[in-house]
């Protein structure tokens, strides 16, 4: 027997109706979308371009804002390093984000020095909310892009974008989410027209792995003055050349669409999972980290006193999918950025693990599971 | 409300308020009016009715293409199994 998967920041499981679409544009509807000139390539045309309607709805945009790509961090690289072309003709040369950025903008930002740029790092509160304080006087007259992200992927909690967006009401600053843990799972903040550039990915959503999107918003008449990354092609705009995936595309608008439509009962699912889990681990001791309040339902990252997290990960394994922080670190042994950056320390640093579930976790014997962890704890509680 | 409800809605709209033509309305309608037969291509009618909201007469004449031709609508049709005798 599989155990449960509570890895979903990691990636999701793939909704059994977004599979269907998008087996049929694989197999059935295989047109190329750029070749409109016969049936097969409009078909597949317009299925792209549904796709793009219901991905833009999701955040109130419009079709044509949505640059289809290979997911997240192609999305993160090309609305940073795409922009930075911009920055350098207009002596633009300072760029900001936050400390807990996910590796796919901190690699992009600091792939910018060496062109020149200047970058401020912002701290986080404990709480695991980005300083809004610490941007504000960050700012610069050159400062050409703040890159804040929408939802922790270690933690779950939300960002105040709103905060940041009304810091950045009077400063031209070109606005970048990395939105890939919150897309469709979280509506408000996403839609705040001040908002200029979005990353997103499929396979958070309940979609395939390998696509995604980058949206742009234009301000007044201005798109944000991206450069493409690739040549090639004139396809997205000329922003992403290669011939589109329609199928994966396909299954991205499908996911949209289908967590527009489920988002209350989702949350609602996952929030009664949540409860039965806290139930179950903070009579252990389980020490949460980031603002509760602020969290969306389907994340907890907490500490297990007297476990580490790999002896957790190994000793839990066939009753628990799971992982001690972001999918793309996990195999290391560093510890969590993102929790140092709220400046969790020592044993809990070490001891920490994220538990991301979703509408689809399966039921867990959580007694079981208690039983583990204190055998774990030496019997002490 | 279906995506075959929503096609009849925007069909009777978009052909009082908007610009779908009348002659192609009856095909559209035949979609609309019977799900049974297009029950496994759902998919398809939804393709069909973002076209028809987003129908524009002159849809080709841009250098970008943000809006859809009676051409499109006549290829989801074909696709629907739809039989029109003018197009060929």
């Amino acid at each position: 027997m599989m155990p449960a998967y509570l890895d979903c920041n990691a990636t999701t499981p793939v909704e059994k109706d977004v599979a269907r679409e998008v087996q049929r544009f694989l197999v059935e509807e295989f047109g190329n979308p750029a070749s409109p000139v016969h049936m097969y390539g409009t078909i597949a045309r317009m299925a792209v371009e549904k796709a793009r309607r219901d991905v833009a709805a999701v955040v109130a945009a419009q079709a044509d804002d949505v640059i289809f790509t290979s997911g997240a961090t192609e999305s993160n690289n090309l609305a940073l390093r795409g922009i930075a072309e911009a920055g350098l003709k207009s002596g633009c040369t300072h760029v900001i984000c936050s400390a807990i950025e996910h590796k796919a903008v901190l690699e992009p930002v600091e792939s910018l020095k060496k062109q020149g740029f200047e970058v401020t790092i912002l701290p986080v509160l404990g709480s695991g909310i980005v300083s809004v304080a610490a941007l504000t006087e960050a700012l610069r007259p050159e400062t050409l892009c703040v890159s804040i992200m929408h939802v922790n992927n270690e933690t779950g909690v939300v960002q105040p974008l709103d905060e940041v967006a009304d810091a950045l009401a009077d400063h031209p600053a070109w606005l970048h989410v990395d939105a890939a843990q919150g897309f469709g799972k979280e509506l408000e903040l996403l839609r705040l027209q001040r908002v200029d550039l979005i990353s997103i990915s499929a396979h958070k959503i309940f979609g395939p792995k390998g696509v995604g999107a980058l949206i742009r918003r234009r301000r007044g008449e201005e798109y944000p003055p991206l450069t493409p990354l690739m040549l090639g092609g004139g396809q997205e705009q000329g922003l992403r050349p290669g011939t589109l995936a329609a199928h994966s595309i396909v299954g991205l608008g499908a996911a949209a669409r289908i967590a527009l439509r489920d988002l209350q009962a989702r949350r609602e699912a996952c929030l009664a999972f949540k409860k039965e889990m806290l139930a179950a681990l903070v009579p252990l001791g389980a020490v949460v980290h980031g603002d509760p309040q602020r969290t969306l339902p389907h994340t907890v990252n907490l500490s297990l006193p007297g476990v580490e997290a790999h002896l957790a990960l190994s000793s839990l394994k066939n009753l628990l999918a799971f992982s001690n922080g972001s999918a793309c670190t996990a195999h290391t042994q560093e510890p969590s950025h993102v929790l140092q950056a709220m400046g969790v320390q020592g044993s809990l640093l070490d001891e920490a693990i994220r538990l991301s579930w979703c509408h689809l976790t399966d039921q867990v014997d959580w007694s079981q599971v208690c039983s583990v962890i204190r055998q774990l704890q030496g019997g002490s509680r | 409300m279906s995506v075959f409800d929503r096609l009849a809605e925007a069909t009777l709209r978009e052909n009082r308020e908007g610009e779908i033509p009348d002659y192609i309305v009856p095909h559209l309608m035949e979609v609309a009016q019977h799900p049974e037969r297009h029950s496994d291509q759902e998919w398809a009618v939804e393709i069909l009715l973002m076209q028809v909201e987003d129908y524009d007469t002159y849809a080709e004449s841009g250098c970008c293409k943000t809006a859809f031709s009676i051409e499109d609508i006549y290829m989801s049709l074909q696709r629907l199994g739809i039989q029109m005798d003018f197009w060929t």
